[in-house]
């Protein structure tokens, strides 16, 4: 604005004097800008006609009245901000504390979500079922040996190649890695036979060294050389043709 | 530092928190439902007048003044003091009744509820109004009809004395527009003002 800016002896336009026309007629002026517009006036008759109509109707307005008036609702408003307030706060203090107590158990919650699945290789075994449908569903991992494990699935491949270890470890006889991969994927009952052998070695290692003892567990159908001993002993034509044998020498030696 | 700490009397020191200053400085000292009431209580006028002229019901002006209050005491603690607390809360005002009256009419459109404006409460038949000796009522009701920009600019200066620029900052019309929009506000009340008087006296 040009308070300073404000020629003491220059008129206002028709404009400027319009802008202020109200504010001059309420006293709502700057005393510089006062002095203006009282020069200007009559300059523009019917400015001044208007000036006149706008105090004569405003002077009968009480403004204070007419405030007052509006503002009788609005003496509360304080009490009812307060209370508003204090009841959201109250609000929100609860849903706080509810969640303080919550908070523990979702974290816990979710941790188990998280960490859990990677010791869980034993719950493997007993889902089958499971695992089976997530091999049918799965990609060829066989070719993507190194594709990332997502936290939470069993990876089949990772899965057999532990067990194959640990025949090896074993030395558990009769099982290729190939062979135990096959079982597990067809569902059959490799588990059974992995704790079969192992008792088997358990009772072999546990038990105190006897001649006899070793002797028939290893000629027994369940020892590991139980191959070779009944390659050995069960073909029947063997001891015949060596009896046979025997009998002709015997039978040479009372001709000769 | 400040009021709270001139006397016992607790309403006194709200009483003495006048300014705009004084408020923040007594929300940033920590006392906040002290500053929370000077605030209401210097602005809940304010506040409810500009309510009531967007929504035009004096039950709705004055859920909406809670609302804007409520609001407005849960982000002055963000109040940056770019511009004045009068132009913040004229912002926050506008923008709740706004919201109000589109919820308005979609209940109104949907029919679960049919709106009462507040004008309508002193609605009569034009040969009623020649009639009514009642000078406020004629001049709200002549209020009601100006444009809302020339309304606005007409209350905000005449009732509320704040200043073209502060207006401004509210209302994001330049001082040149709203000179002119105060000229014909105050020119057409004036004139219906007087043009009803006359009809009386015919």
């Amino acid at each position: 604005m040009s308070k300073s800016k404000e020629n003491p002896t220059s008129i206002l336009s028709r404009e400027e004097v319009e802008g202020s026309l109200a504010d001059f007629a309420f006293g709502q002026i700057e005393e510089t800008r006062h002095l203006a517009m009282e020069r200007a006036l009559p300059h523009y008759p019917d400015l001044q006609e208007e000036l006149e109509q706008i105090r004569t109707v405003f002077a009968r307005f009480d403004k204070m009245e007419f405030k007052a008036d509006l503002s009788l609702r609005a003496r509360s408003l304080s009490v009812h901000v307060h209370e508003n307030l204090a009841r959201q706060r109250e609000r929100n203090g609860m849903r706080n504390h509810s969640l303080k107590r919550l908070l523990p158990f979702g974290v816990f919650a979710i941790l188990a979500t998280l960490v859990l699945p990677p010791f869980d290789i034993l719950n493997y075994f007993s889902d089958k079922a499971a695992t089976q449908v997530s091999v049918a569903t799965a990609p060829d991992r066989s070719s993507d040996r190194s594709a990332q494990t997502t936290p939470g699935i069993i990876d089949l491949d990772g899965l057999d190649e532990l067990i194959v270890t640990t025949l090896a470890q074993d030395d558990l006889p009769g099982m290729s890695r190939e062979l135990a991969a096959t079982a597990l994927v067809n569902g059959t009952s490799f588990q059974n036979d992995i704790l079969e052998n192992e008792s088997s070695l358990t009772l072999f290692d546990d038990t105190e060294f006897d001649d006899n003892l070793f002797g028939d567990f290893a000629s027994s159908a369940f020892g590991p050389n139980s191959g070779l001993i009944s390659d050995f002993i069960l073909p029947g034509d063997f001891q015949e043709r060596e009896l046979q044998q025997l009998f002709e020498e015997l039978d040479g030696n009372a001709t000769l | 530092m400040f009021p709270c700490t001139i006397g016992t009397n607790a309403m006194e020191s709200i009483l003495a928190l006048t300014s705009d200053k004084a408020i923040l400085e007594e929300f940033r000292g920590g006392d906040n439902d002290h500053a929370a009431t000077a605030f209401v209580r210097k602005y809940q006028n304010f506040v409810y007048h500009t309510a009531l002229r967007y929504l035009k019901s004096e039950e709705d002006a004055y859920d909406a003044s809670q609302e804007v209050f409520i609001k407005a005491l849960k982000g002055i603690a963000a109040f940056r003091a770019e511009s004045s607390l009068s132009t913040w809360l004229y912002r926050i005002t506008v923008n709740v009744c706004t919201v109000m009256r589109r919820k308005d009419k979609l209940r109104t459109f949907f029919g679960l509820e049919t709106v009462v404006p507040y004008a309508r409460s002193h609605e009569v038949a034009p040969d009623q109004i020649v009639e009514n000796k009642d000078f406020d009522d004629r001049f709200r009701l002549i209020l009601d009809t100006l444009p809302a920009k020339q309304r606005e600019t007409f209350v905000l200066r005449y009732f509320e004395e704040l200043s073209y620029e502060e207006i401004s900052g509210m209302l994001g019309t330049s001082v040149g527009g709203l000179k002119a929009n105060y000229y014909q506000a105050v020119k057409k009340i004036a004139q219906r003002m007087q043009q009803g008087k006359d009809d009386v006296k015919v």
